[in-house]
């Protein structure tokens, strides 16, 4: 028999009820497994922190997605988002899956072209495009999606000098009834900027203008407002093909759908109210479906959803290094990872498991990471049955944008691994040492030496 | 007509009068059995005057030039002409008679046809059967008609005809000892000419196996059972050949075994087990004409033919497929019917699409365990499943967790929405409505007696009322779960009728994507999705659609690159009466008709010059799919008359009716798109490939670049040359003239 854990008293408020005001009751679960490998021989073997990425997830998620989307328009393309997780063995599932790939840098480009993208599969967004950058899309024949004047012109002076026609889209942004309204990226379709870009690039007669491109927020809970901006591009592209006789090959909805994390301060948990994809699919399709397409000229549904179809893929494992007490009596427990390795802590309520067996008693406290920095808060209040030191926990639906925007900041940043179809666990980022780090670093002659 | 078609129309219906005895079109058919008639050069003068002399007539009384053409008179004239020219010597009492009997041939053929085509049997010779024993019935009144004997001597004629040589080889072929079958054979051949040399038969027999190989090997099977059959019940053998009679084995063999019907070794073992019959029947009739001093001839063969296809009509099981587009070649119905069978048993003229977007998978196919049966059986239940199989999330307790719970639901086909019912609830789960069975439904006439029905919708969700037109992929309503529905699913049928209660009709759906287990997706035209499959719909491409959007009216102009040579081709668009479009070259004289639905583009025949530039685009785009697929093969089979040749295929033909083991497999590679929204370059690679017994003998490749919503470059790579012909800028000045 082995000898039972130990698990100091606590003395807490009598919470009846599975759901309360306050949503329902989590974190009591303990997480042990993750696709059928164990979080203990994970930490073993790979050390700890570590991010685990859940290939049957993103496979699942991606067709879930599909499914919704192209069950009720016909004519659906994903395009991945790379910066909400551009490790290349995640953007290789979703190119597999059939996903072309959204890019908002040279970097992401070029690594979506080294990863076998073709061009014309790359769509190109977002203000930093550098003249260079430009003429590498055009050559490659990618859609680039303008967001400002001076973008638009750059284009039609590159036209003329490389005697190629760019394939462009211009992003549109507009009131869908949301707050805050993302009005920084691209045309405003209220006030007619939208109009006048289009009417540049049509008389202009040196560009091709393929595609509408929007993106109206980002976690958004309201499916409703899709509906809204999918009418307002129909209108717009309804509305070229009556002016110009030129039918709009693509209008692309962006992304921005919620995953099912829990945004700091919401009353309900994130799975209780983020809206599924066959919502958000409903009001756009229904939108385009009624919009006054003829059937055989609908286009292209091109959507760039990246948060919602990773999130729930990503784990990161971590260990308790220490327990204290605060000075208002609040318990605190110091963890190995901190916001240098999840970026969204600063948004999200992350649901925190225990990795091992444990009581359902919970007790309140605060998890700090690691870094001698007062900002580094995990959680700033989570109900948890009393861990020990070595402890291990798993953090839930870290997919999106914590790989992307990790610092390297106090700790060197941890191994990445995927836990393939087959439960078989696979390395997909190598934890940083400090020759990795040296690396680019130069120390000038005369400072490479000293006494102490 | 100028006077080069005239010339032209009356040598086609004299050479095809003479080919139609054996039941061909054949040119050196016909050439050598006129040769084989002269052997006798009275026989052939008056068969061959008899051929001209009945056609002008039938011209000029204004009947059907077609038949004229297809040499349907002239033949029982000639055979009339030829037997009269036995019996009499020539004088001026014998022209009177001739023409008499020429113009009662053809007033009996245009008569006979009319009549025995209502009831869909051929005429064969009973005009000539009918017409001659009546003028020999008459002429024994006549004393100035001499019976003529010099025709027995068949050398005079020659000698007449070709000197002391023709003579010689005459005599030589004659002293060929011949086993007596096939003497008797060749006998038999030529007493269809009345003639009573083995020269005659011989010449015909070539005649025959350069027309046909089927035709060659069932006149032999036929006369060899036939004899066979009168040595068995010890008859008399030498009547086979002295009286006339030995050809109504062969002729029934050629008509019944391949001529008439598909020759398969159905039609061999039938006309095997009709040689006694017909046998009997020349016992019998010969007993009947004995008194009048009339010759049986072929009768028996007409009655024995007549009779089996009209009996065959009662049959309702086609294990003998009458010939319903004749060819005049066995080998020709058998291959076409053969690659027809292969290619469009299931072919609709209406296309029935999905009442869906992306992929569904069938939870109930036609004959189906739980509600498809009966009247009701051929219906199809659409669900979405996940990985796991299941159809829905969250424990499945209410419809919403459902898949497939409120999506769209469009329209198959466009048509006029005739009927909708709208106010029945949801269920739910595992609940049905007995009731209202097939719960809210909507049906949409596409056109006359063919409806489809899409039932279990949810109330309030129609987009659409009774009366409008829908195009097809419109959204017509939403999925809900009402009606007979424990779960939420699309049902699905077509049907003959417009009432929401109708029973189905088997249809199949004419184009769609089939899932398999790997991830890949097969491509299926006219078929019937069965239980367990996930299927989903096709998208056409614009450039591919454009490209093989041929209008007719229209002509295409090609530059051709040739060995160094160019020269310039050009292709006229254009529709037959029955609206069948055809790409036709006019300097080759060649037609290729293709079918464009809009979907695909297909070549159902080509007839011409097969070095021609249109020929080899028939075969190069035998069978296309106008959207990218880059993951797929298009197969396909070309007929092997169509493009076989040589000894090898000469060797098939013999024992086609048994196996057909040459193919000619059509193949079309997705090669390269510049973009996949909307493409501004397609290269499309196609292959023919020889084989034989499945091992590949020989290997045609195409490319095809279509750019500029054309198909601009066409490449034949033969073995040991590329032909490049590139399409100029498309001429419609025709196409406006036209309208």
């Amino acid at each position: 028999m082995t000898k039972l854990r130990y698990e100091r008293p606590v003395i807490k408020a009598l919470n009846t009820g599975v759901t309360n005001k306050f949503g329902a009751q989590q974190g009591f679960i303990p997480h042990t497994h993750i696709d059928g490998v164990a979080v203990k021989d994970l930490i073993a073997e790979h050390g700890s922190p570590l991010f685990v990425i859940s290939e049957k997830t993103l496979r699942d998620t991606y067709r879930k997605a599909k499914s919704a989307f192209s069950t009720r328009y016909p004519n659906v393309q994903f395009a991945w988002s790379y910066k909400t997780n551009y490790m290349n063995a995640v953007c290789n599932v979703f190119h597999q899956e059939g996903s072309w790939g959204e890019v908002v840098s040279r970097f992401e480009y070029e690594k979506a072209l080294r990863n076998g993208v073709p061009g014309d599969k790359i769509i190109f967004n977002g203000p930093d495009k550098t003249t260079d950058d430009h003429r590498v899309a055009i050559a490659n024949g990618s859609p680039i999606h303008i967001d400002h004047l001076d973008e638009l012109y750059s284009l039609i002076e590159l036209s003329d000098e490389m005697d190629k026609r760019p394939r462009v889209a211009i992003r549109i942004n507009m009131d869908t009834g949301i707050q805050p309204m993302w009005d920084r990226f691209g045309f405003n379709y209220e006030n007619g900027q939208a109009w006048d870009a289009i009417n540049k690039i049509m008389h202009s007669k040196k560009l091709d203008l393929i595609g509408l491109h929007c993106h109206i927020g980002t976690y958004m809970l309201a499916a409703q407002a899709y509906g809204v901006a999918a009418s307002k591009m129909a209108d717009l592209a309804l509305n070229i093909k009556k002016k110009f006789g030129h039918s709009i090959h693509y209008l692309d909805l962006g992304g921005g759908f919620a995953s099912k994390n829990t945004l700091k301060g919401a009353y309900l948990s994130g799975s209780d109210v983020a809206p599924t994809f066959a919502d958000y699919a409903e009001h756009i399709s229904t939108a385009l479906l009624n919009a006054g397409f003829e059937p055989d000229e609908l286009p292209l549904l091109i959507l760039e959803t990246g948060r919602a179809m990773v999130d729930d893929a990503g784990y990161l494992l971590g260990s308790v290094l220490a327990n204290k007490r605060l000075s208002d009596g609040r318990r605190a427990t110091i963890l190995d990872f901190g916001v240098n390795l999840m970026f969204t802590s600063f948004w999200y309520e992350h649901t925190i498991s225990p990795a091992q067996e444990c009581s359902q008693y919970a007790e309140d406290a605060v998890l700090y990471g690691p870094l001698c920095m007062n900002i580094d808060v995990i959680r700033e209040n989570v109900k948890l049955p009393p861990l020990n030191k070595g402890d291990q926990v798993v953090v839930h639906r870290v997919g999106a944008y914590n790989m992307t925007q990790w610092m390297q900041f106090i700790a060197l940043r941890p191994r990445i691994v995927m836990v393939d179809l087959d439960s078989k666990v696979h390395l997909v980022r190598d934890s940083e040492d400090l020759d990795y780090m040296m690396h680019l670093e130069r120390v000038p002659e005369h400072l490479k030496s000293f006494e102490l | 007509m100028n006077i080069k078609q005239h010339i032209g129309f009356y040598t086609d219906s004299v050479l095809h009068s003479y080919a139609q005895i054996f039941f061909s079109k054949n040119r050196w058919l016909a050439v050598l059995v006129i040769l084989a008639s002269f052997v006798n050069w009275d026989l052939g003068l008056w068969g061959l005057a008899a051929a001209l002399t009945t056609n002008l007539l039938a011209d000029w009384l204004g009947f059907d030039k077609h038949t004229i053409r297809e040499g349907l008179y002239g033949l029982n004239s000639l055979l009339v002409a030829m037997g009269l020219a036995l019996a009499f010597e020539v004088n001026g009492q014998f022209v009177l008679v001739f023409f008499s009997a020429c113009l009662l041939t053809l007033f009996l053929s245009v008569a006979l046809l009319g009549y025995l085509s209502q009831l869909g049997v051929p005429f064969l010779s009973l005009p000539f059967l009918l017409a001659y024993w009546i003028i020999m019935l008459a002429v024994r009144q006549y004393d100035a008609l001499a019976l003529d004997v010099s025709s027995i001597y068949a050398m005079n004629d020659l000698y007449r005809f070709g000197g002391m040589t023709l003579v010689n080889l005459y005599e030589y072929i004659h002293s060929i000892e011949l086993p007596l079958i096939l003497d008797a054979y060749f006998n038999s051949l030529a007493a269809i000419l009345f003639h009573g040399n083995i020269v005659t038969g011989m010449l015909i027999a070539v005649g025959i196996l350069i027309s046909s190989r089927i035709a060659f090997s069932l006149s032999l099977v036929g006369y060899i059972t036939g004899y066979l059959f009168y040595y068995f019940v010890g008859a008399d053998m030498t009547q086979l050949y002295y009286s006339y009679i030995g050809f109504n084995f062969i002729l029934s063999a050629m008509a019944i075994g391949g001529f008439f019907f598909i020759p398969t070794w159905k039609t061999y073992s039938l006309l095997v087990i009709l040689t006694p019959v017909i046998a009997m029947l020349i016992a019998a009739f010969s007993a009947i004409f004995m008194p009048y001093q009339l010759p049986v001839l072929s009768l028996p063969f007409a009655i024995i033919v007549i009779m089996v296809i009209y009996v065959m009509n009662f049959s309702t099981q086609h294990k003998f497929l009458k010939v319903t587009k004749q060819q005049y070649s066995p080998e020709k119905n058998l291959y076409a019917y053969d690659n027809y069978i292969k290619r469009f048993s299931n072919t609709t003229y209406y296309q029935i699409g999905l009442p869906f977007f992306g992929e569904w998978t069938v939870s109930q196919g036609h004959e189906g365990k739980h509600t498809h049966k009966g009247d009701w059986n051929a219906a199809w239940d659409f669900v979405i499943t996940d990985d796991q199989d299941k159809t829905y999330r969250d424990g499945g307790a209410l419809v919403e967790h459902f898949y497939c719970y409120g999506l769209p639901v469009s329209a198959p086909a466009s048509g006029y929405v005739v009927a909708i019912v709208d106010d029945v609830p949801d269920n739910a789960i595992g609940d049905v409505d007995i009731q209202n069975n097939w719960g809210n439904s909507i049906v949409i006439k596409h056109t006359e007696h063919l409806y489809t029905k899409i039932s279990h919708l949810k109330a309030g969700s129609f987009k659409v009322a009774v009366g409008d037109y829908v195009q097809k992929g419109k959204v017509v309503a939403y999925l809900g779960n009402s009606g007979r529905s424990p779960e939420p699913h699309i049902h699905f049928q077509v049907q003959a009728n417009p009432y929401v209660g109708s029973k189905t009709m088997k249809y199949p759906l004419a184009y769609y994507m089939l899932k398999d287990d790997k991830g890949g997706y097969e491509f299926k035209t006219f078929e019937y999705p069965k239980e367990g499959e996930t299927i989903f719909g096709i998208k056409t491409t614009g450039l591919m659609r454009e490209a093989f959007k041929f209008i007719p009216g229209q002509s295409l102009t090609f530059e051709v690159e040739e060995d160094g040579q160019r020269e310039l081709v050009e292709w006229e668009v254009h529709t037959n009466g029955l609206n069948q479009p055809y790409l036709y070259c006019r300097k080759t004289g060649s037609y290729a008709y293709y079918v464009n639905d809009g979907t695909l583009h297909y070549f159902t025949t080509f007839e011409g010059d097969r070095n021609s530039l249109l020929y080899y685009f028939y075969l190069a785009t035998y069978k296309v799919l106008l959207g990218y697929y880059k993951q797929i093969d298009i197969q396909d089979k070309v007929p092997l008359q169509l493009a076989d040749s040589g000894i090898g295929r000469y060797l098939q033909d013999f024992i086609a009716p048994f196996m057909i083991y040459r193919e000619l497999a059509y193949q079309l590679n997705y090669k390269h798109i510049d973009n996949s929204m909307r493409p501004k370059e397609i290269i499309l690679e196609t292959h023919l490939d020889k084989k034989s017994f499945g091992r590949l003998q020989d290997r045609l490749t195409f490319d095809l670049e279509l750019r500029e919503n054309q198909i601009d470059v066409f490449r034949i790579k033969l073995k040991n040359k590329t032909i490049v012909a590139r399409q100029l800028v498309t001429s419609f000045e025709e196409v406006l003239e036209v309208v």
